[in-house]
């Protein structure tokens, strides 16, 4: 028996000397209809301790603080949904910035620009409003409310019906005309995207720790779209954003769920998922529009109360 | 309840009913499986050569096995491809206690590993491109086996199996942090682990001797861990498999599985002896409902089993292309059902070593020994037919009666073991068994005597025998005759086609000489043969201090001469083959001195004698096939000169010996037909 137990020894570190590897894993493909376009996320608010990073509970959707461009020309359908209700917003902006007028924090770190009137804007020929421009940032702790000049905007809503813009012209376009001050002026049309209506569906809980949250959208495979993961504050009535998720516009996205099981919700705090389908251009640079970012969207506000 | 009634023997109403049993819950089981008893080695491992694994859990799970003592195996496995990737497969030990038998097993190599990208891309740091992907990694593994049989009789086993499955699944993913200064996203690992417990049962009955049937079950208990299954988890749909195992008498196997699905395995092999060991190779095609093509692997194997070690090395070939990129929607649509054998596996190739105190199954007979009848002369070899050459005592010494293959094998002299009729013998009796052989062709034409060794072997359960036994044996030349008088019908019968030819040539010549003669025309045919073959001929003794030596009829005409043995052959192989019947006359020794010559059949009547002879004292009246009598006449072949003279001679002591001394009433002298 011993010589018997002698020989496996040996038979043992023979074969353990030749067997040292290990199979290879299989790569499998991801070509699932879900995600096979490939998600990138992100934070969407990286320096709080710089940047105040609410922009009202009617986002714009556009959460980078300090732009690099001389104009920026937004106009937005947004739509907010509340359970069963939802309303429309329109939203029309024209900032023109003096990019040698920096404003600087304490620390000298970049927090904008002050702004410029450089004649008059019209949107589908209704005169925009010269409006005072704020901006917030965070120093030292404190937040900090400047004025950065004036901008203009055109505002309406389905409930207040002002000017006439409540219905913002989705998959069509919007005529910007800049007139300026010696009689030149620039007019284009703002192409706008097909709106983007989306809905949450939700299961599990965060308690359990198996919340799925599967985002839907009419998706029309335009190109990528956004999605922007925040929190409702119910006093301060603003979103604060934590998430900015790229992802194609082909309806559908499965996020990770601890994405929303480690959101920092408080009490009656809510979720919202803003979903931004955006069309970006460029016009030609002259005179009166210098090194510009025409931006057109549609937005979709989803405030839930995620279940626990 | 199964187990309950399993460990219950002796009562047949209990084994009925667990059959019964086994039967209703694995019919009603008819649902989808991939091919599950897909085996490492295939169905190579068969009864023919007990040292080739017998105990996977895979293809035998009724965990059949004849090996008595503690078994020891290892398994290596190689992928074929262009990463050196050798794993050790598996570890196996196993113990037969009496009709108990135990085996357990670690199987680290029995690992298939998936990775895949969830399509998520983490931006690490804002405005700085850093970014990682998150992948998925998913772990299956076969951790554990432990079988158990118990082998109610020589005929039936029923066995369960326990196997250790472990599922470890891993998910990355992205980890927020959020804090009053700095907001940021890494990655962190999600593990979950599905690992679960199968058990299974089979049973195998052998219908007769070359025929085992088994069936046994596929996932008949799972006992899982968790309460949640993931989604990743391998599919454990139940199932049935059917066995069929068939073992021909000529070392050739034939062996499949069928599924309860339609997927099935076939299987053929074969066993030979080789240089005191035994070398088996086997070939095995596999159909699987969720693999492409329809045969969609090959599965060769070959193993060298010398006591105590054997040696295996088997290969998996699969048809469709397994190095592209696969599918994750199909995967996860589809999952996988067998962790060593799914449409992700790759060609392998597979080494096992086996090490055993004793490959041999329970000895249960014995052989106490071997009495050798006679040398093994060439030209005897149509007696070996029916006569054997050695006769063995064999003693059973189980307590149940068994049946004992004999068999035998020559070295250059039988091609392999020649089997002879099985023998039954009750609980420790003694039988005596017959040993037989045929000759190879090479044999049945030895110039020169030599010493041969023969080995007698007697099998009662599988192909490996119980006891074997060797002796010396000597192995005559082409001419050599052990002086029995009745043997020389072989050297007439084996130069037959040569006397046909040289009788033919003479009867041609001479045909006026019995062209009318139709009642007298043997007698006459067999004069003119024999004063044409005597032309020239002159008596020749053997030499002395030798072996018996007989010539054939082509070498007597050749030499010119010979002794009484050689004339009296030749000459009837002269007759025989012109359809003569002839019978040698023995003339037993009387001091030391025998005498041989002929006699042959005129197949005239007594009445229709006077044609050849007025003298009724010149034949001899023997009866025919048919009872009726015929005039024979002896003939003194030593007589060289002319037939006359010959058949007078022949007559003369024929009457003397046989008749007048009553030779042929005491048995001094005999008469053997030639056929």
């Amino acid at each position: 028996m011993n010589k018997f137990f002698r020989n496996i020894a040996f038979v043992i570190t023979v074969v353990l000397f030749f067997s040292c590897g290990k199979p290879l894993p299989t790569e499998l493909v991801n070509d699932t209809s879900i995600n096979d376009q490939g998600i990138q996320i992100e934070t969407a608010s990286p320096e709080p301790s710089t940047f105040v990073y609410s922009n009202g509970y009617d986002s714009t959707g556009i959460i980078q603080p300090v732009t690099d461009k001389s104009a920026v020309i937004n106009v937005s359908g947004i739509r907010n949904s509340i359970g069963n209700q939802s309303t429309m917003i329109s939203n029309y902006t024209a900032d023109f910035f003096d990019k040698s007028l920096s404003i600087r924090n304490s620390h000298g770190r970049l927090v904008g620009y002050q702004t410029r009137m450089p004649g008059t804007v019209w949107f589908d020929n209704i005169p925009a409003n010269k409006v005072p421009f704020r901006m917030r940032y965070m120093d030292n702790g404190i937040m900090v409310d400047t004025l950065l000049g004036f901008h203009f905007e055109l505002r309406g809503s389905s409930m207040t019906h002002t000017h006439g813009l409540s219905d913002f012209p989705y998959d069509s376009k919007i005529n910007f005309r800049l007139g300026g001050q010696m009689g030149n002026h620039v007019e284009f049309d703002i192409p706008t995207p097909q709106q983007i209506i989306g809905h949450l569906n939700l299961q599990g809980t965060r308690a359990k720790k198996n919340l799925r949250v599967e985002i839907n959208w009419n998706g029309i495979n335009s190109g990528k779209i956004y999605i922007v993961i925040g929190i409702f504050d119910p006093v301060k009535r603003d979103i604060f954003p934590y998430y900015k998720v790229t992802t194609a516009d082909d309806g559908s996205v499965n996020l990770p769920a601890n994405l929303f099981e480690q959101l920092p919700l408080q009490n009656q705090q809510q979720v919202v998922v803003t979903l931004i389908r955006r069309i970006e251009i460029q016009f030609q640079n002259n005179q009166l529009l210098k090194d510009n970012l025409i931006v057109s969207q549609s937005i979709h506000n989803i405030r839930v109360q995620l279940p626990n | 309840m199964f187990l309950r009634v399993f460990t219950i023997s002796g009562s047949n109403y209990r084994i009925s009913t667990f059959i019964v049993l086994f039967l209703i819950i694995t019919v009603n089981q008819f649902e989808l499986l991939a091919q599950q008893s897909y085996d490492s080695f295939g169905n190579v491992q068969n009864n023919l050569n007990s040292g080739f694994r017998l105990n996977g859990l895979e293809s035998n799970s009724a965990n059949f096995n004849l090996t008595r003592d503690w078994e020891f195996s290892l398994t290596l496995a190689n992928s074929i491809s262009s990463n050196a990737d050798g794993n050790l497969y598996s570890v196996s030990l196993s113990k037969r206690f009496d009709s108990q038998y135990f085996y357990l097993r670690y199987t680290p190599g029995y690992l298939k590993q998936f990775s895949f990208s969830s399509g998520i891309v983490l931006r690490l740091q804002n405005d700085v491109d850093v970014e990682t992907e998150l992948k998925t990694n998913l772990s299956y593994q076969e951790l554990f086996g432990f079988g158990y049989s118990h082998n109610f009789n020589d005929k039936f086993t029923a066995g369960l199996s326990l196997r250790y499955f472990t599922q470890e699944f891993k998910e990355e993913q992205p980890e927020p942090h959020f804090s009053d200064t700095l907001n940021y996203i890494t990655t962190n690992t999600e593990v979950t682990n599905n690992n679960f417990l199968r058990g299974d049962v089979g049973i195998s009955y052998q219908i007769f001797e070359q025929l085992r049937l088994g069936i046994f079950s596929q996932n008949l208990v799972t006992i899982e861990d968790q309460k949640e299954i993931s989604e990743y988890s391998v599919k454990k749909n139940k199932g049935t498999v059917f066995l069929i195992d068939y073992n021909s008498f000529n070392n050739f196997s034939f062996s499949s599985a069928i599924e309860t699905n339609s997927s099935f395995q076939l299987g053929i092999n074969t066993s030979a002896e080789l240089f005191g060991g035994i070398i088996s190779f086997g070939l095995n095609m596999l159909h699987d409902k969720y693999q492409d093509p329809f045969i969609c692997a090959l599965q060769p194997a070959v193993n060298l089993s010398f006591s105590p070690y054997s040696i295996t090395i088997g290969a998996t070939k699969y048809f469709s292309d397994r190095t592209s990129q696969q599918s994750l929607s199909k995967f996860l649509s589809e999952g996988i059902y067998n962790i060593i054998n799914n449409r992700y596996s790759i060609d392998r190739i597979y080494t096992s070593l086996n090490f055993a105190l004793s490959f041999s199954p329970e000895k249960l007979v014995k052989m106490n020994s071997v009495e050798i009848l006679n040398e093994i002369y060439p030209t005897f070899s149509e007696e070996y037919l029916t006569y054997p050459i050695a006769k063995g005592k064999v003693i059973n010494i189980s307590d149940k009666k068994v049946t004992v293959k004999p068999a035998c094998f020559v070295d250059g002299v039988t091609d392999g073991k020649v089997y002879s009729p099985a023998v039954s013998i009750a609980p420790h009796d003694t039988a005596d068994v017959p040993f037989f052989i045929v000759l190879n062709e090479k044999a049945e034409n030895l110039s020169k005597r030599e010493i041969a060794q023969i080995n007698f072997y007697v099998t009662t359960v599988n192909n490996v025998p119980d006891d074997i036994l060797q002796k010396p044996i000597l192995v005559n030349d082409v001419n050599s005759w052990d002086g029995n008088v009745s043997h020389l019908r072989y050297f007439v019968r084996r130069n037959l086609r040569f006397a046909e030819k040289y009788a033919k040539e003479i009867l041609s010549d001479n045909r006026l000489l019995f062209k009318d003669k139709p009642e007298t025309e043997i007698f006459e045919k067999a004069k003119i043969l024999f004063n044409n073959f005597v032309k020239g001929m002159s008596y020749v003794a053997d030499p002395r201090a030798s072996a018996e030596k007989v010539q054939f009829l082509s070498e007597t005409l050749q030499l010119k001469g010979g002794d009484c043995d050689d004339f009296s052959s030749a000459f009837s192989s002269i007759l025989e083959s012109v359809g003569i019947q002839t019978a040698f006359v023995d003339y037993k020794a009387v001091n030391s001195i025998s005498h041989v010559n002929l006699m042959f059949d005129t197949e005239l009547s007594p009445d229709q004698a006077q044609l050849i002879t007025n003298n009724d004292k010149k034949y001899f009246v023997r009866k025919n096939a048919d009872g009726k009598d015929e005039v024979w006449l002896p003939i003194e072949t030593t007589m060289l000169t002319n037939f006359d003279e010959a058949w007078s001679r022949g007559v003369e002591k024929f009457n003397k010996e046989a008749i007048d001394d009553l030779g042929l009433a005491k048995g001094k002298v005999e008469i053997y037909d030639v056929y």
